[in-house]
Protein backbone atom coordinates (compact mmCIF):
# COMPACT_ATOMS: atom_id res chain seq x y z
CA UNK A 1 0.00 0.00 0.00
CA UNK A 2 1.24 3.71 -0.85
CA UNK A 3 0.42 6.46 0.72
CA UNK A 4 -1.12 9.50 -1.32
CA UNK A 5 1.39 12.40 -1.35
CA UNK A 6 -0.89 14.58 0.60
CA UNK A 7 -1.75 11.78 3.36
CA UNK A 8 2.22 11.11 3.47
CA UNK A 9 2.71 14.43 4.44
CA UNK A 10 0.41 14.46 6.90
CA UNK A 11 1.55 11.13 8.24
CA UNK A 12 4.70 12.82 8.06
CA UNK A 13 4.10 15.76 9.99
CA UNK A 14 2.29 14.04 13.08
CA UNK A 15 5.37 11.57 13.14
CA UNK A 16 8.00 14.24 13.53
CA UNK A 17 5.67 16.07 16.16
CA UNK A 18 5.33 13.00 18.32
CA UNK A 19 9.03 12.36 17.88
CA UNK A 20 9.87 15.38 18.87
CA UNK A 21 7.40 16.32 21.57
CA UNK A 22 8.84 12.43 22.89
CA UNK A 23 12.36 13.65 22.72
CA UNK A 24 10.97 17.11 24.56
CA UNK A 25 8.89 15.34 27.00
CA UNK A 26 12.19 12.98 28.13
CA UNK A 27 14.03 16.09 28.83
CA UNK A 28 11.34 17.20 31.11
CA UNK A 29 11.18 14.01 32.73
CA UNK A 30 15.14 13.96 33.45
CA UNK A 31 14.95 17.37 34.73
CA UNK A 32 12.15 15.88 37.85
CA UNK A 33 14.09 13.19 37.99
CA UNK A 34 17.55 15.49 38.48
CA UNK A 35 15.44 17.74 41.07
CA UNK A 36 14.62 14.29 42.97
CA UNK A 37 17.96 13.48 43.13
CA UNK A 38 19.52 16.29 43.95
CA UNK A 39 16.89 18.65 46.12
CA UNK A 40 17.24 18.92 50.02
CA UNK A 41 13.91 20.35 50.09
CA UNK A 42 10.37 18.05 51.04
CA UNK A 43 7.84 19.83 49.08
CA UNK A 44 10.29 19.62 45.87
CA UNK A 45 11.07 16.01 45.73
CA UNK A 46 7.59 14.87 46.35
CA UNK A 47 6.51 17.71 43.53
CA UNK A 48 9.11 15.93 41.15
CA UNK A 49 7.62 12.22 41.75
CA UNK A 50 4.23 13.50 40.98
CA UNK A 51 5.47 15.83 38.15
CA UNK A 52 7.39 12.60 36.51
CA UNK A 53 4.06 10.73 36.91
CA UNK A 54 2.14 12.93 34.83
CA UNK A 55 4.88 13.45 32.38
CA UNK A 56 5.26 9.93 31.86
CA UNK A 57 1.83 8.96 31.51
CA UNK A 58 0.17 12.22 29.78
CA UNK A 59 2.96 12.53 27.33
CA UNK A 60 5.96 10.52 27.36
CA UNK A 61 3.71 7.32 26.94
CA UNK A 62 1.03 8.83 24.26
CA UNK A 63 3.80 10.20 22.21
CA UNK A 64 5.91 7.26 22.13
CA UNK A 65 3.25 5.39 20.74
CA UNK A 66 2.12 7.93 18.46
CA UNK A 67 5.62 8.19 17.01
CA UNK A 68 5.61 4.39 16.73
CA UNK A 69 2.35 4.04 15.03
CA UNK A 70 2.93 7.01 12.17
CA UNK A 71 6.81 5.59 11.74
CA UNK A 72 5.26 2.20 10.78
CA UNK A 73 2.42 4.40 8.56
CA UNK A 74 5.45 6.42 7.17
CA UNK A 75 7.47 3.39 6.56
CA UNK A 76 5.31 0.59 5.03
CA UNK A 77 3.27 3.62 3.21
CA UNK A 78 5.83 4.66 1.24
CA UNK A 79 8.94 3.35 -0.89
CA UNK A 80 11.15 2.91 2.07
CA UNK A 81 9.22 0.46 3.50
CA UNK A 82 10.23 -1.06 6.98
CA UNK A 83 13.01 -4.13 6.14
CA UNK A 84 14.63 -2.74 2.96
CA UNK A 85 17.16 0.27 4.30
CA UNK A 86 19.22 -0.28 7.76
CA UNK A 87 19.03 2.94 9.14
CA UNK A 88 14.94 2.26 8.78
CA UNK A 89 15.05 -1.12 10.56
CA UNK A 90 17.65 0.11 13.46
CA UNK A 91 15.27 2.80 14.28
CA UNK A 92 12.46 1.32 14.47
CA UNK A 93 13.73 -1.94 16.58
CA UNK A 94 15.35 1.38 19.17
CA UNK A 95 11.69 2.94 18.77
CA UNK A 96 10.51 -0.83 20.01
CA UNK A 97 12.92 -1.15 22.25
CA UNK A 98 12.24 2.41 24.05
CA UNK A 99 8.53 2.09 23.92
CA UNK A 100 8.59 -1.31 25.64
CA UNK A 101 10.85 -0.51 28.66
CA UNK A 102 9.01 2.75 28.97
CA UNK A 103 5.48 0.68 29.61
CA UNK A 104 7.32 -1.48 31.67
CA UNK A 105 9.24 1.26 33.96
CA UNK A 106 5.34 3.66 34.25
CA UNK A 107 3.92 1.25 36.49
CA UNK A 108 7.32 1.37 39.04
CA UNK A 109 7.25 5.56 38.67
CA UNK A 110 3.20 5.15 39.65
CA UNK A 111 4.05 3.26 42.43
CA UNK A 112 6.87 5.34 43.92
CA UNK A 113 4.76 8.90 43.24
CA UNK A 114 2.24 7.18 45.23
CA UNK A 115 4.66 6.64 48.35
CA UNK A 116 5.73 10.24 47.42
CA UNK A 117 2.62 11.40 48.16
CA UNK A 118 2.11 10.12 51.66
CA UNK A 119 5.71 10.12 52.66
CA UNK A 120 7.77 12.47 54.31
CA UNK A 121 11.23 13.11 55.86
CA UNK A 122 13.65 10.11 55.14
CA UNK A 123 11.39 8.10 53.57
CA UNK A 124 10.51 10.67 50.96
CA UNK A 125 14.65 11.15 50.31
CA UNK A 126 15.17 7.47 50.58
CA UNK A 127 13.33 7.37 47.07
CA UNK A 128 15.71 8.83 45.03
CA UNK A 129 14.98 9.83 41.88
CA UNK A 130 14.96 8.51 38.56
CA UNK A 131 18.13 9.12 35.82
CA UNK A 132 19.20 6.13 34.73
CA UNK A 133 15.80 5.40 32.18
CA UNK A 134 15.48 8.68 31.17
CA UNK A 135 19.44 9.04 30.25
CA UNK A 136 19.52 6.06 28.17
CA UNK A 137 16.21 6.60 26.62
CA UNK A 138 17.21 9.97 25.35
CA UNK A 139 20.32 9.13 24.06
CA UNK A 140 18.82 6.45 21.95
CA UNK A 141 16.06 8.67 21.01
CA UNK A 142 18.84 10.78 19.84
CA UNK A 143 20.73 8.15 18.01
CA UNK A 144 17.14 7.23 16.03
CA UNK A 145 17.12 11.07 15.24
CA UNK A 146 20.72 11.16 13.80
CA UNK A 147 19.84 8.06 11.79
CA UNK A 148 16.60 9.38 10.36
CA UNK A 149 18.36 13.25 9.56
CA UNK A 150 21.35 11.16 7.93
CA UNK A 151 19.55 8.46 6.43
CA UNK A 152 23.06 6.43 5.93
CA UNK A 153 22.67 4.35 3.09
CA UNK A 154 22.83 0.42 3.04
CA UNK A 155 20.08 -2.24 2.15
CA UNK A 156 19.28 -4.94 3.94
CA UNK A 157 19.62 -8.37 1.79
CA UNK A 158 15.77 -8.48 1.34
CA UNK A 159 15.88 -4.81 0.33
CA UNK A 160 18.30 -5.58 -2.05
CA UNK A 161 16.38 -8.41 -3.58
CA UNK A 162 13.06 -6.70 -3.76
CA UNK A 163 15.51 -3.46 -5.02
CA UNK A 164 16.70 -6.14 -7.86
CA UNK A 165 13.05 -7.80 -8.46
CA UNK A 166 12.03 -3.97 -9.42
CA UNK A 167 14.54 -2.85 -11.37
CA UNK A 168 13.83 -6.35 -13.35
CA UNK A 169 10.40 -6.02 -13.55
CA UNK A 170 10.54 -2.53 -14.98
CA UNK A 171 13.40 -3.74 -17.66
CA UNK A 172 10.86 -5.51 -19.10
CA UNK B 1 56.24 25.80 -42.81
CA UNK B 2 55.96 27.51 -39.89
CA UNK B 3 52.11 28.48 -38.64
CA UNK B 4 51.89 31.87 -37.86
CA UNK B 5 51.16 32.21 -34.28
CA UNK B 6 48.21 33.79 -33.21
CA UNK B 7 48.03 37.24 -31.11
CA UNK B 8 46.77 37.20 -27.75
CA UNK B 9 42.93 38.21 -27.72
CA UNK B 10 42.58 36.76 -31.08
CA UNK B 11 40.07 33.53 -31.90
CA UNK B 12 41.34 31.12 -34.02
CA UNK B 13 38.21 28.53 -34.84
CA UNK B 14 39.36 25.35 -36.75
CA UNK B 15 37.49 22.83 -38.68
CA UNK B 16 39.43 20.51 -36.38
CA UNK B 17 38.16 22.62 -33.10
CA UNK B 18 34.87 22.28 -34.27
CA UNK B 19 34.64 18.81 -34.61
CA UNK B 20 36.20 18.55 -31.74
CA UNK B 21 33.53 20.25 -29.51
CA UNK B 22 30.59 18.66 -31.93
CA UNK B 23 31.91 15.37 -30.69
CA UNK B 24 31.69 16.81 -27.31
CA UNK B 25 28.59 18.01 -27.27
CA UNK B 26 26.99 14.73 -29.26
CA UNK B 27 28.46 12.74 -27.29
CA UNK B 28 25.33 10.97 -24.55
CA UNK B 29 26.53 11.02 -20.65
CA UNK B 30 26.44 7.81 -19.11
CA UNK B 31 22.63 6.84 -17.92
CA UNK B 32 23.64 5.95 -14.56
CA UNK B 33 20.79 5.67 -11.68
CA UNK B 34 20.97 7.76 -8.65
CA UNK B 35 23.74 6.81 -6.04
CA UNK B 36 23.22 3.53 -4.28
CA UNK B 37 20.72 2.36 -6.15
CA UNK B 38 20.96 -1.41 -6.66
CA UNK B 39 21.45 -0.95 -10.65
CA UNK B 40 23.82 1.85 -9.87
CA UNK B 41 26.11 -0.96 -7.79
CA UNK B 42 25.45 -3.45 -10.03
CA UNK B 43 26.73 -0.89 -12.78
CA UNK B 44 30.19 -0.15 -10.98
CA UNK B 45 30.79 -3.99 -9.95
CA UNK B 46 29.06 -5.12 -13.07
CA UNK B 47 27.16 -7.95 -10.60
CA UNK B 48 24.11 -7.76 -9.03
CA UNK B 49 25.59 -9.45 -5.74
CA UNK B 50 24.40 -8.29 -2.20
CA UNK B 51 27.42 -6.11 -2.06
CA UNK B 52 27.32 -7.01 1.89
CA UNK B 53 26.66 -4.96 5.54
CA UNK B 54 27.81 -1.42 5.39
CA UNK B 55 30.41 -0.32 7.52
CA UNK B 56 28.47 1.74 9.71
CA UNK B 57 25.68 -0.87 10.71
CA UNK B 58 28.46 -3.06 12.15
CA UNK B 59 30.15 -0.28 13.52
CA UNK B 60 26.76 0.30 15.22
CA UNK B 61 26.49 -3.34 15.99
CA UNK B 62 29.70 -4.19 17.91
CA UNK B 63 28.78 -0.60 19.78
CA UNK B 64 25.60 -2.18 20.71
CA UNK B 65 26.99 -5.56 21.84
CA UNK B 66 29.82 -3.93 23.97
CA UNK B 67 27.07 -1.16 25.88
CA UNK B 68 25.22 -4.53 26.42
CA UNK B 69 28.06 -6.56 27.94
CA UNK B 70 28.64 -3.59 29.88
CA UNK B 71 25.12 -3.77 31.26
CA UNK B 72 24.94 -6.84 32.26
CA UNK B 73 28.58 -7.04 33.80
CA UNK B 74 27.02 -4.03 36.09
CA UNK B 75 23.45 -5.58 36.46
CA UNK B 76 25.24 -9.45 37.78
CA UNK B 77 28.06 -7.46 39.50
CA UNK B 78 26.00 -6.15 42.56
CA UNK B 79 24.38 -3.67 40.60
CA UNK B 80 20.57 -2.74 41.61
CA UNK B 81 19.45 -2.30 38.30
CA UNK B 82 17.84 -5.23 35.63
CA UNK B 83 14.74 -5.51 33.72
CA UNK B 84 13.68 -8.41 36.37
CA UNK B 85 12.99 -5.13 38.58
CA UNK B 86 9.85 -3.92 36.60
CA UNK B 87 8.32 -7.07 36.17
CA UNK B 88 8.08 -6.91 40.27
CA UNK B 89 6.07 -5.39 42.31
CA UNK B 90 6.79 -1.78 41.58
CA UNK B 91 7.66 -0.36 45.16
CA UNK B 92 11.28 -0.96 45.46
CA UNK B 93 13.11 -1.16 41.77
CA UNK B 94 15.35 0.50 39.59
CA UNK B 95 16.03 3.41 41.53
CA UNK B 96 19.21 5.00 42.93
CA UNK B 97 18.33 5.88 46.46
CA UNK B 98 19.29 9.28 47.20
CA UNK B 99 22.75 10.19 48.95
CA UNK B 100 22.19 10.77 52.86
CA UNK B 101 20.17 13.96 52.89
CA UNK B 102 18.84 15.92 55.49
CA UNK B 103 15.61 17.03 55.50
CA UNK B 104 15.24 20.41 55.93
CA UNK B 105 12.57 21.32 59.15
Amino acid sequence: MTLTPGLRKLVLTVHLVCSVGWIGAVIAYLVSGLSAVTSHDPPTVRAAWIAMQLTGWSAIVPLAIGSLLTGLIVSLGTPWGLFRYYWVLISFILTVFCTVVLLLHMPTVSARAAVARGADGTALFRLGGDLFHPGVGLLLLLVVTVLNVYKPRGFTPYGWRKQNESGASSES
Amino acid sequence: MRHPRPHYGQCVLTVDTVYRILFLVMTPLPDLPPKGTAANVGARHNTRDYPGTPRWVKAFGIAVVVLLLAFIMIAHGGGRHSPLHHLRSGSDSGHTPAAERVPQP
